[in-house]
């Protein structure tokens, strides 16, 4: 047992004296988590919309496509994105592998999906009426598009904060594409990852302590957010 | 009660048969005595050489080996956790230890290989044709160009911070407290200051690391194995090239070491025992003097002859 | 005759190939209280969202105000500005009554100033400045219907369309509505459609009712309606039978198995044997009501039969209940669906 109490007074320990390598790292993944869920959610939330209040040919395909894109590996969308990035894939030039800018398109990657999905099912629960309602009231396409939105916005935030916590809670993109770079693309779970295997268990366990805690301080924020918005 | 179990047997009989099949699956697996766990370096499982060893050892013996391929520290780890009944690593003080320590039952000297300092072919820090690796350090600190680090605690990254103190640079230790058996314990490793942003530390295996220098066009310190294993073992070879080899502190040392079963009385002892005594044995150190990379020699048989 | 402000020729609106509506021609004049009349499923609604201009209908021509409208998406919205639907039960948006009567304005992009003072005399109008803070998910069923209307008057609009404003509400709501009904019709002139299944308060309401019936405009949609079976052809005029073995003339393509409805208010009532015999039955009279111009009496001729006589005509014949009289269904009183 002396195992994890060592590891949560380490991690207290570690936030106690905020830790610079801890800062470093919790900040990187902040960041990059935040970047993502933030460029996810511009590209998923109005494609969700779209989908889901248009109706065109092979509509059902595209839903069930973006279901099984859900259940995406990290390691796959690393694997397909460092295809195209790396050195000698077609975007090489641009030296994006092993930076945090090839972290985040990763990211984005995977939690498009999310996002979309859980808008579409969001919007698509809000009573119909809610859109002749604004039509009739006159509001143009754009404002019916708001009102929609205003109605849907605490399952579209719910979506949005899980996209957050499968980026936040990630290894294998950051790591694949990410390359574990201390202190440009050391994130949370690559540093466990790297503790892990130097058999440094109790840092890594005080790592997931922390984790933890800023997923838990990032959803009190939303919460307390979410709750500030209904008036 | 009854009732519940008639309809618990009827609707989940066959599952639960199935369910207790699988669990017994890894029990009769684990009856038979003749699989060994190993812990291993990631450089040592890259190079390929298991892949002839251990095979020949299967054949000749009917031991089955896992090999799990972790950093040193990790690998070290395993032994002392009794995770694994031999380990087979390079960091020969920290090995020393581990023996001194109890943890290892003996310790055998198998082969060495050594490192080499590799880079672009440009070699924008002009090193090519040195033997002085410290000095080569201090040229690549000077051109300020990238310098990828395993920063991974593994006998590789052990050997790149002996380097870097060799060569006189102002070094940096960074610690990390945290608590150990209920006491404040510091991880420390140094890094040089006077590259800054260039020294990339990525925390990951041999072969990461390689792929990465090439990425970023950047030197970093490799075993000559793993190297010669992205380089020429592959259809798309490692766009790297070796520009500083030969210095004798860049020498690497195998050794392999069965846990002691004085700590951890369930490991397979005779077994691993097996294992070492093979591993140095004639034969063995033939097939590793052979054993070659791209046709090219890579590891050198180390071993006394022992007697059986 | 007052200028006609919905002008609809062969307008259908199909669903997956079900014709929900079907209206050969339809007239509305501006400036009144229209009822629409007619069972669940008779195609109320989709009418209504079809006049908000909120529903294509599959086929056929609407005119409005003597202009055809094209069922292009950006003159749309200029049409959707000028008429209004307040939805059966309406749905308030999940923010307060004071937000939810200002969004017309706000989308419209009046003042803010003179937003405020709009919203507060709207709620007025409806009864609910009291409420002018709450949360608009809050409020009882007949609350909700008048913070709906006051928020589609926002929209300042030339016609207002309301579904069902008077199901589910209770009395003294409908009491409100009624008179909110009225003030924007006399005082603000603004045209009213609304649907409703109660024939009473229907006429109390209205000044025209319209019936529909099976996505159809008929002339009666409660009252004598019976199923029948058109069997006998002769010449050029069909005959139906009804179940009770009753024979009537009609003019219909149909055959077999149909439905007519016979307008109240076209049936004769004659105390003695009329000349003219055609689709002439023999009953007794069973019932009478007094309503406000006309005597409504239910006459027993085998099958029941509603009939709409003016006062002054019902007064010369001198019948009363008890009496036998014929009653005669000229071939135009006669809808066949």
């Amino acid at each position: 047992m002396t195992f994890l109490t060592d590891s949560f007074l380490s991690a207290i320990l570690l936030i106690w004296t905020l830790n610079h390598d801890l800062l470093v790292i919790v900040g990187v993944s902040l960041k990059m988590s935040s970047i993502s869920t933030f460029a996810a959610g511009l590209l998923g939330v109005p494609s969700g919309f779209l989908i889901a209040f248009s109706e065109f040919r092979g509509k059902r395909l595209v839903i069930t496509l973006l279901n099984t894109l859900l259940a995406l590996p990290t390691v796959v969308v690393g694997l397909f994105v460092y295809a195209f990035i790396s050195r000698r894939g077609i975007f090489g030039t641009y030296d994006l592998l092993y930076t945090q800018k090839a972290i985040i398109i990763g990211q984005i990657i995977l939690i498009v999906p999310i996002i979309t999905t859980f808008t579409i099912s969001a919007v698509s629960r809000i009573d119909d009426r809610y859109r002749k309602a604004a039509l009739t009231l006159g509001a143009n396409l754009m404002q019916t598009a708001r009102v929609i939105i205003r109605e849907a916005r605490f399952a579209i935030m719910a979506a949005i904060v899980m996209a957050f916590g499968r980026v936040i809670a990630e290894v294998g993109i950051s790591m694949m594409l990410g390359g574990n770079a201390k202190g440009f693309t050391r994130t949370m779970t690559t540093a466990m990852a790297l503790e892990y295997d130097k058999g440094e268990f109790v840092l890594s366990v005080a790592l997931g302590i922390v984790l933890l805690c800023v997923s838990f301080g990032v959803n009190v924020f939303c919460n307390y957010f979410q709750g500030r918005s209904r008036l | 009660m009854d009732c519940k179990r008639k309809v618990l047997n009827k609707r989940m009989g066959p599952a639960i048969l199935i369910f207790l099949a699988l669990l017994l699956l890894p029990l009769t697996a684990k009856g038979e005595s003749k699989i060994i766990k190993m812990a291993t370096t990631t450089s040592t499982e890259n190079s390929g050489l298991l892949d002839v060893l251990i095979p020949e050892f299967t054949r000749e013996t009917g031991i089955q080996v896992k090999v799990f391929a972790k950093g040193t520290g990790a690998a070290l780890r395993d032994g002392m956790e009794g995770n694994v009944d031999v380990i087979f690593v390079h960091a020969k003080s920290r090995e020393a230890v581990f023996v001194a320590q109890g943890y290892g039952a003996y310790r055998l000297d198998v082969m060495h290989n050594d490192f080499v300092i590799i880079g672009p072919a440009a070699d924008p820090g002009k090193i090519e044709g040195m033997r002085d690796a410290a000095g080569a350090f201090r040229k690549i600190a000077a051109a300020k160009v990238k310098f990828i680090s395993r920063g991974d605690d593994s006998g590789t990254h052990i050997k790149e911070q002996a380097i870097w103190k060799a060569s006189g640079e102002a070094l940096k230790t960074e610690a990390t407290v945290i608590i150990k058996k209920s006491k404040k314990h510091a991880l420390s490793f140094v890094y040089p200051v006077g590259l800054g942003k260039r020294y990339i530390s990525i925390g990951q295996g041999m072969g990461k690391a390689l792929t990465f220098a090439e990425e970023k066009q950047a030197y970093t310190l490799t075993d000559r194995g793993t190297f010669f294993k992205y380089k020429y073992g592959r259809k798309l070879g490692l766009n790297l090239e070796i520009l500083c080899e030969g210095d004798p502190r860049l020498f690497n040392p195998y050794g392999v070491i069965p846990v002691s079963p004085k700590k951890h009385p369930h490991v397979k002892f005779a077994s691993a025992d097996r294992l070492a005594k093979w591993l140095v044995s004639t034969q063995a150190q033939a097939l590793i003097g052979q054993y070659k990379i791209a046709g090219r020699q890579a590891f050198f048989p180390d071993a006394e002859p022992v007697a059986e | 005759m007052k200028p006609i402000l919905y002008q609809l020729k062969n307008l259908v609106k199909a669903y997956d190939g079900r014709v929900v509506l079907d209206l050969k021609r339809l007239f509305l004049e501006k400036g009144k209280v229209i009822g629409l009349l007619g069972p669940n499923g008779a195609g109320k609604t989709t009418l209504l969202e079809i006049l908000a201009f909120l529903l294509p209908p599959t086929s056929g021509e609407i005119w409005f105000k003597q202009e055809k409208v094209h069922l292009n998406v950006g003159k749309l919205m200029k049409l959707r500005r000028k008429v209004v639907l307040v939805q059966q039960q309406p749905l308030l948006f999940t923010t307060t009554v004071f937000k939810n009567v200002e969004f017309p304005l706000k989308v419209r992009k009046t003042p803010k100033g003179k937003r405020s003072r709009m919203v507060d005399e709207l709620l007025d109008l409806v009864d609910m400045r009291s409420f002018r803070d709450a949360d608009a998910h809050k409020l009882s069923g007949g609350q909700t219907q008048r913070v709906a209307i006051a928020r589609a008057l926002a929209c300042s609009p030339e016609v207002v369309l309301l579904d069902e404003p008077m199901s589910s509400v209770d009395v003294e709501n409908q009491v409100t509505l009624a008179r909110i009904i009225h003030e924007i019709s006399r005082q603000r002139g603004m045209s009213v459609v609304f649907t409703s299944h109660d024939v009473v308060q229907t006429s109390r309401l209205a000044d025209d009712s319209i019936f529909l019936l099976d996505g159809k405009v008929a002339k009666s949609a409660y009252e004598n309606i019976f199923s029948a079976r058109i069997e006998t052809v002769t010449g050029d005029h069909k005959f139906c039978t009804l179940p009770n073995g009753l024979q009537l003339k009609i003019k219909s393509e149909k055959t077999g198995p149909i439905r007519i409805s016979i307008a109240p208010g076209e049936l004769r009532l004659s105390p003695n044997t009329p000349k003219r015999s055609e689709n002439t039955v023999k009953g007794k009279i069973v019932q009478l009501n007094e309503e406000r111009i006309h005597v409504r009496a239910l006459v027993d001729a085998e099958v029941p039969l509603n009939v709409l006589i003016p006062k002054e005509s019902f007064n010369r014949y001198d019948t009363g209940i008890g009496d036998d009289v014929w009653v005669t269904c000229p071939v135009e009183s006669i809808d066949i669906f």
